[in-house]
C-alpha cells in the first residue's frame, strides 16, 4: 500500500524549512516602490557624451475608503555619462527602489533619435519586466519639458501620451509601439517608424510620423499625410481623411483600405512594385452640392487623382531618403526566393514603384 | 521472461498518451524557436514535420522491440546482450534519463531567476522543486500518470492564450517564400529539433505498467502526433509574430509572445505562464528520475523510495555546478547530442540487432 | 457426573448473574422486583430510566399475574410480544438491560433469563435538516435513534436485497453500528472492506459516526474527508441505489457512505431537482467559488508582493492607493484577516444562534470597516476575504468546507514566500496528495485521474438523466446498468 501522507504537515516543515532559505530582500510590494511610467531622453547641451534622463511616477495618495483619488506626479530628472547609467543615477534622487514593470511611454527627443536610438532600446527589450506594448514616441523639442508639462487634461503624462498615440493609431496613423519597432528594427527588409509629439501650449498634439533609417531618425512625414502613409503601409478600417477638390474640401470617413503589393521582374534585372489600394467609405462633409448622378463619381475620380498624385510623391521621397518604411523589402522577400538584404539596399533607391489608388464612395449620410 | 507488474500499479493505455504527450512538451518548447530558426529560417516548420514523421518511425521501433520482449529496457538489454554488456548499456541509459532530468532542473531555475525572481538562489528553487517533484515520484507510476494527465489539461489554457498574438500582429507573409531552404539547413534544424522529442525513450521503463491492450501503440503514436502538430503551429505563431530575424535575438520566444496577452484584469501573461509551466515541467522531472531509480532498482533490487532521494540529491548537487548561462548552454549541446544518439542511432540499431538476432536465434533453433 | 456438571455449570452462571444484579443494583435506577404468579414466582429487573414503565405495566405485569404458565417458554407465550429472548448467556443478558430491556428469571431457577423489549422511545422526533440545507426535496433528516433512522431508509428502498449488517463497537460504549447496502449492486469488494475496518475498531468510546469515519478511513492524517457523511435519508437512498455502502451509527444522526470521490462533496441535492443545465451553471459557480476562496487571498499576496507587472494600470492605481499607509507587508496583512474571519466564524458556531448571528454582523461590520480606517488593512483584501469566507459556505458539505478553510493558509504562507511559484508548489503538493489518495480502496480523484469519461457525466456538469443510464465505474457495481439501455428511443418527427 501506499505510504500515508500528511500534506499539512509536509507543507508546514516544508515551509519552515524555506523560511531559512529565502530572505526577504527580493519583494516588490507595489507601495513601497516607484513606478516609473514614462521616461523621457534629451541631449546635454555641449556635452556629447552625455544624455539627461528624464522620469515620471506616480504618487498615491491614501484614499482612506473615499475612493481613488487623482495621484500626483513626481519628476525626476538626471544626467548621465551614457544611457545605461541613468538607471543607477536615478536611483540616487529617488525615495524608493525604482521599477519599470509598469512603463508606458518612453520619449526620446529629436537630437537623441538623430544619432540612433538602439542604445537606450535595448536596456527595454533584454528586460523581462518590461511590456512588449510599452509606447515609443519622438518628441519635438525636450523630452524633459514635455514629461515636466502641465496639461489640460487631468491625467499623467504619462497616460496623457500613451491614449494619445493609441488613439491616433487606431485612427489615422499606423500602429506603433515596442514590438513594431524591434520587428521592423530587425527585420532587413523594412525600416521603423515612430510618431512625434510636440508641445502646444497646454496641450500636446502627434505632429507627424518619424522616419528611422534602422535606429535613426532621418525625417518626418506631417500628420495630414500620415493617413496616406497608413493607406500605403496596411490595410485597415477607420479613420478620417479630407480631399481639397478645386479649392474645395470634401470629407471622407473610410470604412475600409485595403492594399496589395505586386512585384514584378523587368527585363534587364529591374524591378517593379505596383502598389494597389482600394478605399471604401462614405462622405461626411462637403462645401460642394451634390447634383445629380454625376457629382459621386467626380468626386471619387478627383480624389483618386489626388490622392495618387501625393502618394507617388511621398513613396519618391522615401526612396530618396533610402528608407524603406513601408517594409516593401520584405514584401519582395516573401516573393523573391532570390532576395538578399545587402542588395535590396543598393536597389530601392532606383525602384520603379507605382501606386494605384481606386476610391469608392458608399454612402452620403442621411440627407443628400 | 515477461515482466509482471501488479494490477493495481498498472495504469490504463490512454495513460501512456498522457505520458508521452508531457516528456515531449516540456521545457524545450518555450525556446525551441531561437534554434530551430536558426538554420530553417521560415522553413524550420518543415524541419518539424519531418522530425515528427522521424520519431513515430522510432517509436513504432520502440513498440516493436517492447511488444516482443514483453518486458522493460533491462529485459530487452539483457536479453538481447548478456548479462554484462547487457547492464552496462542500462548504465549508460541510466545516466540519459538523470541528464535529461539534470536539463529540466536548470533550465526552469534559469528561467525563474532570469523571469521572476533575480535574487532567488538556485538552492531555493531546486528544492522547492525536488520536494514537489518527491511527492509525486514516492507515489509511484499511478500518480506520475496521474499529475501527466492533469498538466495535460492544466497546460492546454496557455495554447489558446497564443491567439492573442496572431490577432494583434501576425504577418503570414513571414511564412514565405515557401521551400527556400536548402535540405542541409532543414537537416541541421531538424537534428534542433529532435532534441525535445528525445524523452520519448522513457517508454522503454514505462511499457510494462500500461495494461495491455491493443490501444497502446495507437496512443503512443497519437501523443506523438499531437506533440508535433503543437510545436508545428507554435513555431509558425512564432515567426508569423516576430519575423525570422527578430527570433535570432529572442531567447525564450514562447514567454515573448505572452508579454502582449492583456486581459481587463490581468497583463502580462508570462508571468502566468512560468507559474503554470511548473506543472509541464514536474511530469518530466518526476517521469525521467522515476525512470532511472526505476532501471537500477530494475538490476540492483535497491529500495526504490530511498534510492530516489538519493538521486534527487545528486541532482541537487550536480545542478548547482550548471547553474551558469554558458555552463548550462554546454550542457544542453551535450545532452542534446547525446539524445541524438540515442534517438536516431542507440534505437534503430537495437532494433535491427534485434531482427538479425531473432533470425539467427530461429535458425539455431531450427538446426 | 454428566449431572454434576451441570448443575455446578448452573451454580457457577446463577453466581455469575447474581453478581451482575447485585453491581447493577447498587445503580439507583435499576429495579428488581419479585411478582408471584399463580403457579411460580418470578424476579423482574430492569433500568427504570431507560424502560418504558407504562409498558410494563400494562403490557408486562399485567398478564404475567393471570400467567399459569411454569417455566419461562411457557411464560413466554402469555405476553404479548413479538420477540421475546430466552437465553443463558450472561453478555447478552447484560447488554440487553442495560439497554432498556426487561428481564424476567425464574425464582427457581435463575440462570436463564426471558428478556422482552420495554425500551423507552425517547429522544426527539423526525426533524428537517439543519447541515444540509435543500430548497426543494425531500425535508426528512436522520436522528439519533438507529432504528428510526433505518426505518427512513427501508421506508424508501422497500426491496429484499437492501441488507442491514448489524455490528457492534466501542468496548464501554458498545455503540450499533448499522451497515447498509444493496445486495447484488453494491461491489462485494468494498462491503467486506467496510465490514473489514469496522471490526478492526479498537476503542472505548464510538460517540458519533464521525468516530467510525477516521478510524476506518483510508488515510487518517488527509486533510480531505474520504468519506461522505449526510444526515438526509434520501441522499442516502441515492447513493445505495447506485451501488455504495452507508454506515448508520446509533445515537448519531449522521450517515456515513463510500466509496466517494471529490467531485460528490461538491454536488448537492439541489443538482437534481432542478432541469440539468440550471443545476450544472450553480455547480459550476460552487467549483469556481471553492477556487476562489482557496486561491483570493494567496494571489493578492503573491501579486502584490512580488509580481506587480501583472496588475493593470487602470487596477493599479486601486490597489496602491488602498494599501498606502499600512504597516505590514501583504502576507502579514492578509493573514491577519484570514485569521480575523475564522476567529468571527468559530464564534458563531460556538455560540447560539442568535447571538451567533449578531456577532457574525457586528464583528464583520465593526471590525472591517474600523480595520481599513485604522489602516490596518487595504480595503481591497477586506472585500477579498470577505468574498472568499462567503465563497467557502457555498461548499455543500460541512467536512469539505472546514477542509477548504484551513487549505488556504498553506497557500498563503506559500505565496508570501514565493509569490506565483509558491502558489503552484503548493497545489501541487496537495495535487500529488489527492493523487495518493483513496476512498475504501477506489480512487478519490476518479474521473479526472484515471480518466474515466463515463464518470465525468455527474462531475462537472450535471447531465440530463438519460445520460445517466449507468452506474458510475467507481463504485464497481455489480450491475451497472440504471435502466433497460436497450429499448430503443423513440424518435420524434415534425407533427409526429
Amino acid at each position: 500500500m501506499l505510504k500515508r501522507s500528511k500534506p499539512i504537515l509536509y507543507i508546514l516543515c516544508i515551509t519552515l524549512l524555506m523560511f531559512s532559505l529565502s530572505g526577504c530582500v527580493r519583494t516588490r510590494v507595489i507601495d513601497d516602490i516607484h513606478l516609473a511610467q514614462i521616461v523621457g531622453y534629451d541631449t546635454v547641451p555641449n556635452d556629447d557624451d552625455s544624455v539627461l534622463g528624464t522620469i515620471s511616477v506616480p504618487i498615491y495618495t491614501q484614499s482612506g475608503g473615499s475612493g481613488v483619488l487623482q495621484p500626483q506626479s513626481d519628476n525626476m530628472s538626471v544626467i548621465a555619462h551614457r544611457g545605461s547609467q541613468i538607471r543607477s543615477n536615478l536611483e540616487s534622487v529617488s525615495e524608493y527602489p525604482l521599477e519599470v514593470g509598469k512603463l508606458m511611454t518612453i520619449l526620446f527627443s529629436k537630437d537623441i533619435a538623430e544619432k540612433g536610438l538602439y542604445t537606450y532600446i535595448d536596456f527595454y527589450k533584454r528586460n523581462p519586466d518590461v511590456g512588449r506594448g510599452i509606447v515609443l514616441a519622438v518628441s519635438d523639442g525636450s523630452a524633459g519639458d514635455i514629461i515636466n508639462g502641465q496639461y489640460k487634461t487631468n491625467r499623467l503624462v504619462s497616460e496623457y501620451i500613451m491614449n494619445l498615440v493609441n488613439n491616433n493609431s487606431r485612427n489615422n496613423s499606423p500602429k506603433t509601439n515596442l514590438h513594431y519597432f524591434l520587428y521592423s528594427y530587425y527585420n532587413a527588409g523594412m525600416d521603423p517608424f515612430l510618431p512625434i509629439i510636440k508641445k502646444e501650449e497646454d496641450d500636446l498634439k502627434i505632429e507627424g510620423i518619424a522616419l528611422f533609417k534602422k535606429d535613426r531618425y532621418v525625417d518626418m512625414i506631417p500628420y495630414s499625410q500620415a493617413f496616406l502613409f497608413k493607406m500605403l503601409y496596411q490595410s485597415f478600417a477607420g479613420g478620417n481623411f479630407s480631399v481639397p477638390i478645386k479649392d474645395k474640401y470634401v470629407s471622407i470617413s473610410s470604412i475600409s483600405s485595403r492594399v496589395s503589393y505586386r512585384f514584378k521582374k523587368l527585363k534587364g534585372g529591374n524591378q517593379e512594385i505596383t502598389i494597389k489600394i482600394k478605399q471604401k467609405g462614405f462622405l461626411r462633409e462637403t462645401e460642394r452640392k451634390l447634383e445629380g448622378t454625376t457629382t459621386i463619381p467626380y468626386i471619387q475620380k478627383a480624389m483618386e487623382k489626388y490622392l495618387t498624385k501625393n502618394a507617388n510623391t511621398m513613396v519618391k521621397h522615401l526612396q530618396e531618403l533610402n528608407v524603406d518604411s513601408l517594409g516593401l523589402g520584405d514584401h519582395i522577400r516573401s516573393n523573391d526566393r532570390g532576395w538578399n538584404a545587402e542588395k535590396w539596399n543598393e536597389v530601392y533607391p532606383h525602384l520603379n514603384i507605382k501606386v494605384n489608388i481606386d476610391v469608392e464612395l458608399k454612402q452620403t449620410g442621411i440627407t443628400d | 521472461m515477461p515482466l509482471k507488474i501488479p494490477e493495481n500499479h498498472q495504469v490504463s493505455s490512454s495513460a501512456l498518451f498522457f505520458i508521452l504527450y508531457q516528456i515531449q512538451v516540456g521545457i524545450g518548447i518555450l525556446a525551441y524557436q531561437r534554434t530551430v530558426g536558426l538554420h530553417a529560417e521560415a522553413d524550420g516548420w518543415i524541419s518539424i514535420l519531418f522530425c515528427g514523421l522521424a520519431v513515430q518511425i522510432v517509436l513504432w521501433m520502440m513498440l516493436q522491440l517492447l511488444d516482443h520482449f514483453q518486458g522493460d529496457l533491462i529485459t530487452i538489454h539483457t536479453s538481447l546482450f548478456g548479462k554484462w554488456l547487457g547492464t552496462g548499456l542500462t548504465i549508460m541509459y541510466i545516466f540519459y534519463y538523470l541528464g535529461m532530468a539534470l536539463t529540466v532542473l536548470n533550465s526552469y531555475v534559469s528561467i525563474v531567476q532570469v523571469w521572476m525572481f533575480p535574487q532567488m538562489s538556485y538552492w531555493e528553487i531546486a528544492v522547492l522543486l525536488l520536494i514537489v517533484g518527491y511527492s509525486f515520484i514516492s507515489g509511484g507510476l499511478r500518480s506520475i500518470s496521474g499529475i501527466c494527465l492533469l498538466s495535460t489539461i492544466y497546460s492546454s489554457p496557455l495554447f489558446i492564450t497564443l491567439i492573442f498574438p496572431v490577432e494583434t500582429s501576425g504577418d503570414f507573409d513571414n511564412m514565405l517564400p515557401l521551400f527556400s531552404h536548402t535540405p542541409e539547413d532543414m537537416f541541421f534544424s531538424l537534428k534542433e529539433m529532435a532534441l525535445n522529442f528525445e524523452g520519448i525513450s522513457i517508454i522503454f521503463m514505462v511499457y510494462p505498467f500500461i495494461k495491455k491492450s491493443k490501444k497502446v501503440a495507437s496512443w503512443a503514436q497519437y501523443s506523438v502526433f499531437l506533440s508535433t502538430f503543437l510545436y508545428t503551429v507554435l513555431y509558425i505563431i512564432s515567426v508569423c509574430y516576430f519575423n525570422t530575424d527578430e527570433l535570432d535575438h529572442i531567447l525564450w520566444p514562447t514567454m515573448s509572445l505572452w508579454k502582449i496577452v492583456n486581459l481587463p484584469f490581468m497583463e502580462r501573461f508570462e508571468y502566468i505562464g512560468i507559474t503554470i509551466w511548473l506543472f509541464v515541467i514536474l511530469p518530466n522531472l518526476c517521469l525521467t528520475i522515476w525512470g532511472g531509480s526505476r532501471a537500477i532498482k530494475r538490476m540492483f533490487s535497491i529500495n526504490q523510495r530511498k534510492l530516489v532521494l538519493v538521486i534527487l540529491a545528486l541532482l541537487l548537487i550536480c545542478g548547482s555546478f550548471f547553474n551558469n548561462q554558458l555552463l548550462l548552454e554546454k550542457w544542453n549541446e551535450l545532452q542534446s547530442l547525446f539524445g541524438l544518439g540515442v534517438l536516431f542511432g542507440y534505437i534503430p540499431f537495437l532494433y535491427f540487432y534485434h531482427l538479425i538476432v531473432k533470425k539467427v536465434r530461429k535458425h539455431h533453433a531450427k538446426a | 457426573m454428566k449431572w454434576f456438571s451441570k448443575t455446578q455449570q448452573i451454580q457457577a452462571k446463577k453466581k455469575q448473574l447474581d453478581t451482575l444484579l447485585k453491581k447493577l443494583m447498587e445503580s439507583g435506577d435499576f429495579v428488581s422486583k419479585e411478582h408471584k404468579l399463580k403457579k411460580i414466582s418470578v424476579q423482574v429487573s430492569f433500568v427504570k430510566t431507560l424502560a418504558d414503565v407504562e409498558i410494563i405495566h400494562r403490557d408486562v405485569i399485567a398478564y404475567l399475574i393471570q400467567s399459569e404458565a411454569e417455566s419461562l417458554e411457557e411464560l413466554r407465550e402469555s405476553v404479548p410480544f413479538e420477540t421475546v429472548m430466552i437465553t443463558e448467556d450472561i453478555s447478552i443478558i447484560e447488554e440487553n438491560l442495560l439497554h432498556g430491556q426487561l428481564l424476567i428469571q425464574l425464582k427457581d431457577d435463575p440462570s436463564k433469563g426471558m428478556l422482552l423489549d420495554v425500551v423507552a422511545k425517547n429522544g426527539r422526533q423526525v426533524t428537517i435538516p439543519e447541515v444540509e440545507f435543500s430548497v426543494l426535496g425531500p425535508k426528512e433528516s436522520f436522528i439519533e435513534a438507529l432504528d428510526t433512522n433505518v426505518s427512513l431508509i427501508r421506508k424508501r428502498l422497500p426491496l429484499p436485497n437492501l441488507q442491514v449488517k448489524d455490528m457492534v463497537v466501542g468496548k464501554l460504549t458498545k455503540t450499533k453500528v448499522a451497515i447498509i447496502y444493496v445486495d447484488g449492486l453494491a461491489d462485494r469488494e468494498n462491503i467486506n472492506t467496510v465490514v473489514q475496518r469496522i471490526e478492526d475498531i479498537e476503542y472505548d468510546q464510538i460517540i458519533d459516526s464521525s468516530f467510525i469515519v477516521q478510524m476506518i478511513a483510508d488515510s487518517a492524517n488527509s486533510p480531505f474527508p474520504q468519506l461522505i457523511d449526510t444526515e438526509k435519508p434520501d441522499h442516502v437512498v441515492s447513493s445505495l441505489v447506485e451501488g455504495k455502502i452507508a454506515v448508520l451509527v446509533d445515537g448519531s444522526p449522521f450517515a456515513v457512505m463510500g466509496p466517494t470521490n471529490i467531485v460528490e462533496f461538491f454536488s448537492a441535492f439541489d443538482d437534481y431537482t432542478l432541469t440539468w443545465y440550471i443545476a450544472s451553471a450553480f455547480r459550476m459557480v460552487r467549483l469556481i467559488s471553492v477556487a476562489f476562496s482557496v486561491f483570493a487571498t494567496p494571489l493578492y499576496v503573491a501579486v502584490l508582493t512580488y509580481h506587480y507587472q501583472l496588475i493593470p494600470n487602470t487596477l493599479m492605481a486601486t490597489l496602491i492607493s488602498s494599501r498606502m499607509g499600512i504597516p505590514f507587508p501583504p502576507l502579514v496583512e492578509a493573514l491577519l484577516m484570514e485569521l480575523t474571519i475564522e476567529i468571527l466564524r468559530e464564534a458563531g458556531v460556538r455560540l447560539p444562534t442568535k447571538v451567533g448571528q449578531t456577532i457574525g454582523i457586528v464583528g464583520g461590520i465593526v471590525i472591517g470597516t474600523a480595520s481599513v480606517q485604522a489602516n490596518l488593512t487595504s480595503n481591497v483584501l477586506l472585500i477579498l476575504v470577505a468574498m472568499a469566507a462567503l465563497a467557502s459556505f457555498t461548499t455543500p458539505n460541512y467536512k469539505m468546507n472546514n477542509t477548504i478553510r484551513i487549505l488556504r493558509f498553506p497557500f498563503i504562507l506559500f505565496a508570501g514566500f514565493w509569490g506565483m511559484l509558491g502558489i503552484a508548489a503548493c497545489f501541487s503538493i496537495i495535487v500529488a496528495h489527492l493523487l495518493k489518495l483513496t476512498s475504501l480502496g477506489r480512487p478519490y480523484i476518479e474521473p479526472f485521474v484515471p480518466l474515466r469519461i463515463l464518470d465525468l457525466k455527474d462531475a462537472f456538469i450535471r447531465m440530463p438523466f438519460s445520460w445517466q443510464k449507468m452506474r458510475p465505474i467507481l463504485l464497481r457495481p455489480q450491475d451497472p446498468p440504471r435502466v433497460n439501455t436497450r429499448r430503443a428511443r423513440k424518435k420524434h418527427d415534425i407533427d409526429e
